[in-house]
């Protein structure tokens, strides 16, 4: 969730590459317990890291084919927006790999997850709070 | 050292050039970090290398499906992967980097949208397989396979997603460059004849709205809210009003100098993060072509049978 002391807009290629050494003990080859609320066959994002949003893990958004706009989107039972709001993500589909743009409409650049990985916390990741759209590779 | 790599060495070097004036001599003689005109036609950007491509990921992802679906077999379960073609070119509304790339011809024939990656029949019989229903039973066994199959071919997930996120950032820094910001003025100005209400600031860039906006994805029917039904929309073919908003989108950002100033600033981020982090980048590259090639292997394998 975006909040005034952790949005950085400003580009620091160090402070990435210094988060990301820290994210491979992070990812998440396999579900745990809070990733596996999102359903199976489907790709959610969560508004907080560690897979909740206000401290639920039932409170995600989750496609399974696509999202265009996470801005049409509000987390499961709030009133939260999905877009640019995204601050972990888990891929729970059987298929495909899931990617993730940084605008709607598969605009700019995508980071992507592979079936049954995630992301704890985008944070790490230097990708906090920047989704817009979602889809699963090919579709 | 693969050619890719020397590549990137090559590169990596010209920019140490660019961004230190501490470089030795010896380390970029004769290198020239600046693009090339060919490199700024085609969008080409310093850190395209890196990562993994759609096209790798899709023929990567196959090969871990054909280990799951033989695991279920074994285990008297069908999950049969249909055959697709794992190395698909990249679509031509696409970067090397997967950015999305506007051009007065791909305006024209595609106006916003994009062709899909796979044919049609394809589509349909991945969509079916990906939704199928599974019994409790069914769908553990296939999670235990999906994870055997990634210890066989392990994912370097995190290593795959750090050069994303530099690029990612880069994008995101690059609209806010002032000179970007003065060109998307001067985009706005030059769009203003085609009525667009909620024309963005940016055409392209930042992590705002960019084209299309949402009121042209809802006139267009390319954005809908509810997940699942607008596959035929977003694959359609763009109607003629789509095509003209388009063109007149792509000539106004030749014309304003957007796509000059947004391809500088991001050619100039990018090659600063590189020259940060090409240790890391090159480290972590290497693990992925390794895991590229164990699973083109599999693929290799299986191939004939």
């Amino acid at each position: 969730m975006r909040t005034s002391n952790t949005i950085k807009r400003s580009f620091s290629a160090l402070a990435v590459t210094a988060a990301l050494g820290a994210a491979a003990l992070l990812s998440a080859p396999a579900a745990s317990a809070a990733a596996s609320n999102c359903p199976v066959k489907f790709a959610c994002i969560w508004a907080d890291s560690g897979w909740v949003t206000n401290g639920v893990g039932s409170y995600y958004v989750g496609f399974q084919r696509k999202i265009p706009n996470y801005a049409r989107w509000h987390y499961n039972s709030t009133s939260i927006s999905a877009n640019d709001s995204a601050s972990s993500l888990y891929n729970n589909g059987n298929l495909s790999t899931a990617m993730f743009y940084v605008n709607a409409n598969r605009g700019g650049p995508a980071i992507s997850f592979p079936k049954k990985t995630g992301s704890v916390n985008l944070s790490i990741n230097g990708v906090n709070d920047q989704l817009s759209s979602g889809y699963f590779a090919g579709f | 050292m693969t050619t890719r790599s020397l590549l990137l060495r090559a590169l990596a070097t010209a920019l140490c050039a660019a961004v230190f004036a501490s470089c030795s001599p010896s380390e970029t003689d004769g290198a020239d970090p600046a693009p090339n005109a060919q490199q700024a036609e085609s969008w080409e950007l310093p850190l395209d290398h890196y990562g993994v491509s759609e096209s790798e990921m899709i023929g990567a992802n196959h090969a871990e499906d054909l280990l799951a679906s033989e695991c279920m077999t074994d285990a008297g379960l069908s999950w049969s992967i249909p055959a697709i073609d794992t190395t698909p070119p990249r679509k031509p509304t696409r970067t090397e980097g997967n950015q999305r790339l506007l051009t007065e011809e791909i305006a024209t024939t595609y106006g916003y949208r994009e062709p899909p990656i796979y044919p049609e029949q394809t589509l349909e019989t991945l969509s079916e397989l990906a939704s199928r229903s599974l019994s409790v039973s069914e769908q553990s066994t296939l999670d235990k396979c999906i994870a055997d199959a990634q210890h066989t071919l392990p994912i370097p997930a995190d290593e795959m997603n750090f050069s994303s996120a530099l690029t990612m950032n880069a994008y995101i820094e690059a609209g806010h460059d002032s000179e970007v910001e003065q060109a998307a003025g001067r985009w706005r100005e030059c769009m203003q004849p085609q009525g667009i209400s909620d024309l963005p600031a940016l055409p392209d860039g930042g992590d705002s709205e960019t084209m299309p906006s949402a009121s042209l994805r809802e006139r267009f029917r390319m954005d809908r809210a509810a997940d699942q039904e607008d596959e035929a929309d977003e694959f359609a073919s763009a109607g003629a009003e789509e095509v003209a908003i388009a063109v007149a989108d792509v000539r106004c950002r030749q014309s304003s100098g957007f796509n000059k100033a947004f391809y500088a600033a991001q050619w100039r981020l990018q090659s600063q993060a590189l020259a940060e982090s090409v240790d890391q980048l090159e480290s972590e590259q290497k693990q992925i072509e390794a895991w590229l090639a164990q699973s083109h292997e599999v693929l290799a394998q299986r191939a004939g049978k």
